[in-house]
């Protein structure tokens, strides 16, 4: 074997190391989750998915209060973020020029990358916290809701941003030409050519918000009942999650793994999904 | 003003970031007629065609100065107080590459624009509207079997008379096209050239072409722009066979003009 040939050999097997490298924690982490959390989703379906936790050292009980809190949170936090994203992301791509843009898209890109706990601080401190917040309700769901659509919006308006960009311009002038008015042609013409690109980019944002616990702790606390109002701390997934795994309780950590891999298999859906729609991110041949 | 004038530009001056592109244009459209723009790459025909329906207020970093006036409804306005939007449905404009929408089928190509600017209300009367035009752009056979196809799916040359068609549809009256045949072959060249010949009777055509050939087959009156400036205009046996200028000349013989100053 010449030394050229060494060299391939040297480099493709380390690019197929890194590979492995990159497969086997998503794999092992699956692995684990099912092996210690999925045969309590398979032997108590129905307890696991419409029930509450049990106290400590008492057998049974579900988590359905945390699917229910984070199917309330992330709902709210959907319609605040998506309007907002989508409506950013169109005018960061349309008027791509402007001042108004230009810092937009700076900040946003500073907020994708800024801590996720920081943001629910931030929340907590002007929204909620009974000294400054100006809703001074204390830890509550909303809160959480809104950190979350915070989160959020960066992410979908740099994507639907990106996805109007694809649109040749030619399509734009060809829409002016025919005497249409700015919100005629950007509604009517250009969202309904890239619509799989933005919904890919809700998609991306919902994947990111779905397993957020930091932010959700500090603006909404931990709640182990049932939804009650939105004033109120909420259960939810990624923070049930927390709390079981870190507590000393074999029945509580069992659950959490199962909590774990339902929330694992609902964002590689997401993903799974997202991708699907990204190979026809712009309608044109 | 002139009876058999469709468009009068008045000493138009273009510049696009601080850079003067056309640079004092006078030129009176006739009616009814085709009238070809020709001169070199960068002369600025697109340019003037994209000034008379503002088209060229997309770009960023525009000016514009001069008067154009449009004939509307037998009556002249002055395209720069008009509002762009209405100007630019009763000047249609035809482009270079053809763009018809890509996610829509042929039939809502035709009828999202009518539909949009309230030209006409309804399913049927917009289909109705859509056959007519299609007609009138000599497509309504090849396409009457498959109207909601994807409009990608035809070829080149039956993609751009349906932006034609498209264009028909808002009833304008005048109509630009900017080098409509790149790009095609000779069969859909000749189809669309016969195309603009015949659509003259009911509406005026101007058309920015790089080929002196095709503005001798399809043009009435021949314009030629060279940097920025109107250089000759005339009819077209009197531009081709007996040009003023000798730069039109240099030109319509295939001569190169690059570095001649004007």
């Amino acid at each position: 074997m010449n030394l050229k040939k060494l060299r391939d050999t040297l480099y493709t097997s380390l690019a197929y190391l890194s590979l492995l490298l990159l497969i086997i924690p998503l794999t092992w982490i699956f692995f684990e989750c099912i092996m210690k959390g999925g045969y309590y989703i398979v032997s108590r379906p129905v307890e696991f998915f419409m029930d509450i936790g049990r106290p400590p050292g008492v057998e049974g009980g579900g988590i359905g209060h945390a699917i229910q809190g984070s199917l309330y949170m992330l709902g709210l936090a959907l319609l605040v973020g998506v309007p907002v994203g989508v409506f950013a992301g169109i005018y960061l791509a349309e008027r791509k020029n402007s001042p108004i843009a230009k810092a937009a898209r700076f900040m946003s890109d500073i907020l994708v990358e800024f801590p996720t706990i920081l943001v629910g601080i931030v929340t907590y401190i002007f929204l909620v916290s009974k000294v400054t917040g100006i809703l001074a309700t204390g830890p509550a769901a909303f809160a959480a809701s809104f950190a979350l659509a915070l989160i959020m919006i960066p992410i979908v308006a740099r994507s639907v941003e990106t996805a109007f960009l694809t649109i040749p311009n030619e399509i734009r002038e060809g829409a002016y030409a025919l005497g249409l008015l700015d919100r005629q042609t950007i509604f009517r013409i250009l969202l309904p050519a890239v619509r799989a690109g933005v919904v890919t980019a809700i998609l991306i944002g919902l994947a990111k918000i779905a397993g957020e616990s930091a932010p959700i702790i500090v603006s909404n606390g931990v709640s182990n009942f049932w939804f009650s109002r939105w004033t109120e701390p909420a259960a939810s997934m990624p923070v049930l999650i927390y709390v079981y795994g870190l507590s000393p309780f074999k029945e509580w950590q069992t659950q959490a793994w199962a909590a774990s891999l339902l929330l694992l298999l609902l964002i590689m859906g997401v993903g799974f999904l997202a991708r699907r729609f990204t190979k026809k991110l712009w309608a044109g041949a | 003003m002139l009876d058999n004038v469709a468009v009068s530009v008045k000493d138009l001056h273009v510049s696009i970031d601080k850079k003067e592109i056309l640079k004092g244009i006078s030129i009176d459209f006739p009616r009814h007629a085709v009238t070809a723009i020709i001169g070199p790459s960068g002369s600025g025909k697109t340019m003037l065609l994209r000034s008379i329906n503002r088209l060229i207020e997309l770009l960023p970093n525009v000016k514009v100065s001069g008067k154009i006036w449009v004939r509307i409804e037998n009556k002249f306005h002055e395209a720069y107080v008009l509002d762009p939007h209405y100007l630019r449905r009763k000047v249609g404009y035809v482009f270079q590459k053809p763009n018809p929408f890509p996610h829509l089928s042929i039939l809502k190509n035709m009828t999202i624009g009518p539909m949009l600017n309230g030209i006409a209300k309804g399913k049927e009367s917009l289909e109705r509207l859509a056959e007519e035009k299609l007609r009138e752009a000599g497509l309504w056979d090849e396409v009457k079997e498959r109207l909601n196809d994807a409009a990608w799916r035809l070829s080149g040359g039956q993609q751009q008379r349906l932006c034609i068609a498209r264009a028909l549809a808002l009833e304008p009256e005048i109509i630009l096209f900017d080098e409509p045949t790149t790009g095609l072959d000779l069969y859909n060249t000749k189809r669309i050239e016969e195309l603009m010949v015949r659509l003259k009777e009911k509406y005026t055509i101007i058309a920015v072409t790089h080929s002196v050939d095709q503005a001798g087959r399809i043009a009435d009156f021949i314009a030629f722009i060279y940097n920025g400036k109107l250089i000759e205009f005339g009819s077209t046996a009197s531009v081709l066979k007996s040009p003023t200028n000798e730069l039109t000349e240099l030109f319509i013989t295939g001569k190169v003009l690059d570095g001649v100053k004007v």
